[in-house]
């Protein structure tokens, strides 16, 4: 089994390379990872009582789709000021993704926001099967 | 294209290299990097001349894709490229202006003299920290509504005027006067103006600050007069964008643009480079919210420039009037525009992206303020927080050679991961104190990312550009107290 993420080193910015068995484990992973980034690796297992946002997207290919599910969760994180923590795909397709994001107030966060992500690019953005049948994604962000 | 970049390159004047069409099936125009010997090689180390060949496939490009020698690598466009379109046949790209947009420079100087607040300094970094929010997520004391954001994306910084944030002199001096009037706050979505109705007036993270300095080179006497800039002289300078109300209408703009590139069979190496063209609906109505969000920095740095003047003038206890708190210059250096060229022996309508690139527009220029019509536009270009920044000022013959544009800060050498790991056992504060540069930043991260060494020497980069005749040094100044997010 692959990890579940790793980051990948850009000059001026920072990228991301998740793994999954199932489309759904990639997709989460790939959230965990652009988190992990935000908060430096602090990562926090769910709480009790947390506070969920249910999230639906689109998007015309797998590729699209992930940026914008990625770009939903940023925009939660800024506007709700929260750190999303834990993710449950509960369907997605290669167009379509309905989940539900747990997140924790930033005031409320024990760890420091490492980093401000500005935004999720297109920039060598690959969403493939591996030989070894796993799913595997790169998506660099503009931090 | 082939991958030995040293064979590609061709050096076609002492600080020019070119990356022939011929190089790379679907290059339209040649690529021109303007660097020295010294940066050409660590420019090459990065790649970052494949990404200049790449926006060369741009659809209407004319002239050059060009480079400043600040050129880095970025996604999509290199930061420090440049590419003019034709408005008839060519494209926009939302990656050729960048998620932050309008991030930008201003520079404003003082009657005050370094000795008279050696003393009062600490006190003002640390009144200016307080007073400015910054860092991550920083939300401002201005609180909008979506009437009043609409008018700020309208307006830009002539809002901030009318509301109290300043003068009206400011405006003047500001790129567009600090207003595009393309700007459409009704197609901008609702997810942006909820990124934006609280960072209205915030410095943010990253490499954006805010930086007291004195200068201490003059360069041209007679134009540095001419600008109100003088030896011993305090400046600040003030760096920052349009936030994440800019990130969002960039986000929202690229995932049309992406659908856009298909509908239109557009041929691109990168999916960041995706475009449409300019005259398209998808092509305008980006413009047109790139323009709001281009309103929105001009807004933002002209709030953070009053909190500024309020900060002195309390500090000192002398009125901002008296301390002379002028705006030189204020210039965007992540923006598209529709400019006039005098291109192939005719003058044209072009789109002139610059995606860390700086408009240095020649003496004579329209656009210009009076004050400035004979010495040509003032072009601001930051170092980081530990070498010097420069106010160089813009030529006829960057009119000719880069559609007016020249390069806008040092450039990175390391990437943030690299910095934070060179950085780990050293204290950068303490470091830059033992250079009597005071610095404030909300995260230690920050500072690491932002350590001298991390970018190429700023003042190499001015060179180069002074040398090729493309905008002048005037003056340089150095950093007393930087406050970063």
């Amino acid at each position: 089994m692959p990890k579940e993420y790793q980051l990948i080193e850009h000059m001026a910015d920072v990228g991301l390379k998740a793994f999954g068995k199932t489309k759904k484990t990639l997709f989460q992973n790939a959230a965990r990872g652009m988190f992990s980034i935000i908060t430096g690796s602090s990562e926090l297992a769910r709480q009790k009582n947390q506070q969920y946002w249910t999230i639906k997207c689109d998007g015309f290919d797998v590729e699209n789709l992930l940026v914008e599910w990625l770009s939903e969760l940023l925009f939660i994180h800024n506007t709700d000021f929260v750190i999303l923590n834990d993710f449950i795909i509960e369907n997605v397709t290669n167009n379509s993704l309905q989940a539900k994001s747990y997140g924790i107030k930033i005031i409320d966060y024990p760890y420091n926001i490492e980093m401000e992500i500005k935004a999720v690019t297109y920039h060598k953005l690959q969403v493939i099967k591996n030989k070894k049948g796993y799913w595997e994604a790169t998506v660099i962000f503009d931090i | 294209m082939k991958s030995n970049l040293e064979e590609i390159l061709k050096k076609i004047d002492s600080n020019i290299w070119e990356i022939p069409k011929e190089s790379c099936p679907g290059m339209r125009v040649n690529g021109r990097i303007y660097a020295s010997d010294n940066l050409i090689g660590k420019i090459i180390a990065d790649q970052s001349p494949k990404q200049v060949a790449n926006v060369a496939f741009l659809p209407g490009i004319v002239g050059y894709s060009l480079a400043m020698p600040d050129i880095h690598w970025g996604y999509g466009f290199p930061i420090g490229g440049v590419a003019a379109t034709r408005l008839e046949d060519g494209v926009i790209s939302p990656g050729g202006v960048g998620f932050d947009i309008n991030c930008g420079v201003r520079l404003i100087r003082s009657n005050i003299k370094f000795e008279d607040i050696k003393d009062k300094l600490p006190e003002i970094i640390e009144a200016l920290y307080k007073k400015i929010p910054s860092g991550v997520g920083s939300e401002g004391i201005i609180k909008l509504n979506f009437q009043e954001i609409k008018k700020v994306m309208a307006k830009g910084a002539q809002w901030a005027v009318e509301k109290g944030y300043g003068e009206k002199e400011d405006i003047t001096y500001t790129e567009e006067k600090g207003r595009m009037y393309q700007a459409n706050p009704d197609i901008i979505s609702k997810k942006a103006i909820q990124r934006g109705l609280s960072q209205l007036g915030t410095l943010g993270s990253g490499n954006h600050f805010l930086e007291v300095q004195v200068v201490d080179h003059i360069y041209q006497p007679e134009i540095a007069r001419q600008l109100g800039l003088e030896e011993g002289m305090i400046t600040i300078l003030i760096h920052t964008g349009s936030r994440g109300f800019g990130h969002q209408v960039c986000t929202d703009h690229l995932s049309v643009m992406q659908k856009a590139v298909q509908r239109y069979n557009i041929n691109l190496p990168d999916k960041q480079l995706a475009c449409a063209p300019v005259n398209s609906p998808e092509g305008e109505k980006y413009y047109q919210a790139m323009c709001c969000a281009a309103n929105f920095a001009w807004a933002n740095r002209q709030c953070i420039m009053h909190w500024t003047r309020e900060v002195f003038s309390k500090i000192l206890q002398i009125s901002s009037e008296r301390l002379g708190l002028k705006l030189i210059y204020d210039v965007a250096h992540n923006i598209a525009k529709k400019e006039l060229h005098y291109y192939n022996g005719k003058s044209v309508e072009l789109c002139v992206h610059r995606k860390g690139a700086t408009r240095a527009f020649s003496p004579q220029h329209p656009e210009l303020p009076i004050k400035y019509k004979n010495i040509g536009q003032p072009v601001l270009i930051p170092g980081d927080m530990g070498r010097f920044s420069f106010c160089s000022i813009g030529t006829k013959k960057a009119m000719n050679e880069t559609f007016g544009s020249t390069c806008h800060g040092a450039g990175r050498v390391m990437s943030r991961g690299e910095a934070k790991r060179e950085a780990k056992n050293r204290n950068i504060a303490a470091e830059l104190k033992a250079k009597n540069i005071l610095v404030k930043a909300r995260s230690k991260a920050t500072l690491a990312e932002e350590m001298s060494n991390a970018y190429k020497d700023v003042s190499e980069v001015v060179d180069v550009m002074d040398k090729s005749g493309i905008s002048k040094r005037v003056v340089r100044m150095r950093p007393l107290g930087v406050i970063k997010g």
